[in-house]
């Protein structure tokens, strides 16, 4: 069982790039879990034709714990892809970090973890240590950053390198840094800057996703462009994603750049 | 409350903000204190506060309940947690509540305040403690003295109806007999005690604390209560309850420059009654001593002042007696006996 985890800034399309490589990977036959691991629980609402499907945390807030079944969380989406969302509390009270801890604790007791390939799309940033949790225990062995060209989204990513950095050290945690995925913003010699960026953290850039008007249309019709729009060059280059991803093995303890160094290097490219 | 290093790397005297708040708000007898947290930590406290009041001789179990979040409240937030508390606490008709944030609270971000805020048939008071995040017993006794004074009604200019005694320390063992000096000082002047802020106090006992003269805090490390008492109730204050002779003499001759009273009486006979003293340990005299805990260095002073008066000599090599700084005449003799019984066996 392979499972990867999806980490990049708030906005970026993690969510959409993470759908739509459940869906190409899932085209080729192998059993995909998509899990959202973000309050706004919208990870999966392309592969549930627009479905909102009820949180993990919106049970556990109703229900007993006991009372909770592996169908009542996880709901079939495109192609049979296993689809759950963590959820959260209401925005501006409460942990959701510990509401991602508590997720994942009550689909181990479920036993709903499994398959060939489990996807985690995680919120923004690793903002605390309940957010890190994908990274933890053994669930994602390989992290990708979705990052555009934007000297914000680089930020984040790097940050996201010192989690991944941190966390490599402890024995108990296999995970490491597969790549890191361009979802284009249209700046200029964006490929060039994010490539340069993965090769200084010590990574590659896996795969660069051109801005394609065809992503927001199949948004709009509630499905993703591999569903969507199977023939269009862009699914292609979701699936090419998926397969670059599947067969990866150059897996690496990340070396996160300096701030100054960063912004050095985004000025290079203005 | 001195704070001492211990052997680890713990403070002696320094718990939990919780348990300082609650080392005010458990001795308002017509209030329930809510502990908004996991029940843990209320359990923790009420076993403290418990086996403490027996050894005061006072078995009744203060009035404390707790919001009992859970892992649930932790990810959903527990204000609606202790809505329901601050509800069920009601119906148990106190006439003050008093709600106390733990660590748990402050980290998810519960806004203790805003829930407190809504007018209630009785005061609901929230006390900021956040548990750790907040700083330790000092910050949460001193946070629950500052929160209280919310139930003090208006102040009488110019009142003389006594004292206020501020922040007595409800969980020493002595703090009845330490009171009991300071009020046969005030005695010695004919000056009543009018408010115990707050041991013991009813809600209503507060409401007079405006009609006193003078503030006299049990002590104030840093000066937070005093600055605060001045800046809202315009009342003299005196700090630090007395050790040792001069102290107490100091403390008369104040009080009498305060009260614009002659002292010269009550000097005279508190001098007599401290060289009594000084006469029946007169075979303490010559007798070395280290002593244990180190005084901090704000007692320092009042230490060496204290074995000096009694012709007894400080040297580090020496048998370690107890120190806690003795208040009055009363704690001089407790203190002197345990050092006797140390060097004679008796």
């Amino acid at each position: 069982m392979k499972q990867i985890a999806l980490y990049g800034k708030g906005g970026i399309g993690k969510s959409t790039t993470s759908a739509n490589l459940s869906a190409a990977l899932s085209d080729t036959g192998l059993d995909i879990m998509q899990i959202g691991c973000d309050p706004k629980h919208d990870s999966t609402r392309m592969l549930m034709h627009g479905t909102w499907i009820p949180t993990v945390l919106d049970l556990v807030r109703t229900r007993q714990e006991s009372e909770i079944s592996v169908s009542d969380v996880v709901h079939t989406g495109y192609n049979g892809i296993r689809c759950v969302e963590a959820g959260g509390p209401e925005p501006g009270i409460g942990c959701a970090g510990r509401g991602i801890i508590a997720t994942f604790q009550l689909l181990e007791r479920l036993g709903a973890l499994y398959g060939d390939v489990i996807l985690y799309d995680v919120l923004g940033d690793v903002v605390c240590g309940g957010f890190a949790m994908p990274m933890r225990e053994g669930y994602a062995q390989e992290v990708y950053l979705v990052t555009s060209g934007d000297l914000m989204s680089l930020y984040a990513a790097n940050n996201i390198c010192k989690a991944i950095q941190r966390l490599s050290r402890r024995t108990r945690t296999t995970c490491l840094l597969g790549g890191v995925i361009c979802n284009s913003a249209n700046i200029t010699d964006e490929k060039d800057l994010v490539a340069t960026f993965a090769r200084r953290i010590g990574s590659r850039l896996i795969t660069f996703i051109p801005r394609d008007r065809i992503v927001r249309v199949a948004e709009v019709n509630r499905q993703t462009v591999i569903e969507y729009a199977p023939d269009s060059p862009q699914s292609d280059i979701y699936r090419s994603l998926a397969e670059a991803v599947y067969t990866n093995d150059m897996l690496t303890i990340p070396t996160p750049m300096e701030t100054d160094e960063l912004e050095d290097l985004a000025l290079e490219y203005v | 409350m001195n704070s001492k290093i211990s052997l680890s790397n713990t403070c002696r005297y320094e718990g939990c903000t919780v348990t300082g708040a609650l080392a005010v708000t458990a001795f308002v007898p017509d209030g329930i204190s809510i502990v908004h947290g996991p029940s843990g930590c209320t359990q923790h406290n009420v076993s403290l506060l418990h086996s403490t009041l027996m050894q005061h001789e006072k078995p009744s179990i203060p009035r404390i309940m707790t919001t009992a979040l859970g892992e649930r409240e932790i990810i959903f937030g527990g204000e609606s947690a202790l809505e329901k508390a601050i509800g069920i606490a009601l119906e148990r008709s106190p006439h003050a509540i008093f709600v106390i944030s733990t660590c748990v609270a402050g980290t998810i971000g519960d806004d203790i305040n805003a829930v407190c805020a809504p007018e209630r048939d009785v005061p609901v008071i929230p006390i900021d403690c956040a548990g750790f995040l907040n700083g330790g017993f000092r910050q949460g006794f001193v946070s629950a003295l500052i929160g209280l004074s919310t139930l003090i009604g208006p102040c009488a200019p110019g009142g003389d109806a006594g004292v206020n005694i501020i922040g007595e320390r409800n969980l020493e063992v002595d703090a009845e007999q330490n009171f009991a000096e300071v009020e046969r000082i005030l005695a010695s002047l004919d000056i009543p005690v009018n408010v115990r802020y707050v041991r013991n106090a009813a809600t209503a006992d507060m409401k007079r604390f405006g009609n006193a003269g003078l503030n006299l805090f049990r002590e104030d490390p840093g000066g937070l209560l005093s600055r605060f008492f001045a800046q809202n109730f315009s009342l003299p204050a005196i700090c630090g309850y007395p050790t040792g002779p001069q102290a107490a003499l100091d403390l008369i001759s104040r009080l009498g420059a305060i009260y614009k009273t002659d002292c010269r009486e009550a000097l005279r006979e508190e001098e007599a009654a401290w060289e009594a003293l000084a006469d029946d340990f007169s075979d303490l005299r010559g007798l070395a001593v280290s002593l244990a805990p180190d005084p901090s260095p704000a007692d320092g002073r009042a230490a060496r002042d204290f074995t000096e008066y009694f012709g007894i000599a400080l040297s580090r090599n020496a048998p370690a007696v107890p120190w806690s700084d003795p208040v009055g005449i009363g704690g001089a003799r407790r203190l002197l006996r345990q050092w006797r019984r140390r060097a004679h066996g008796y």
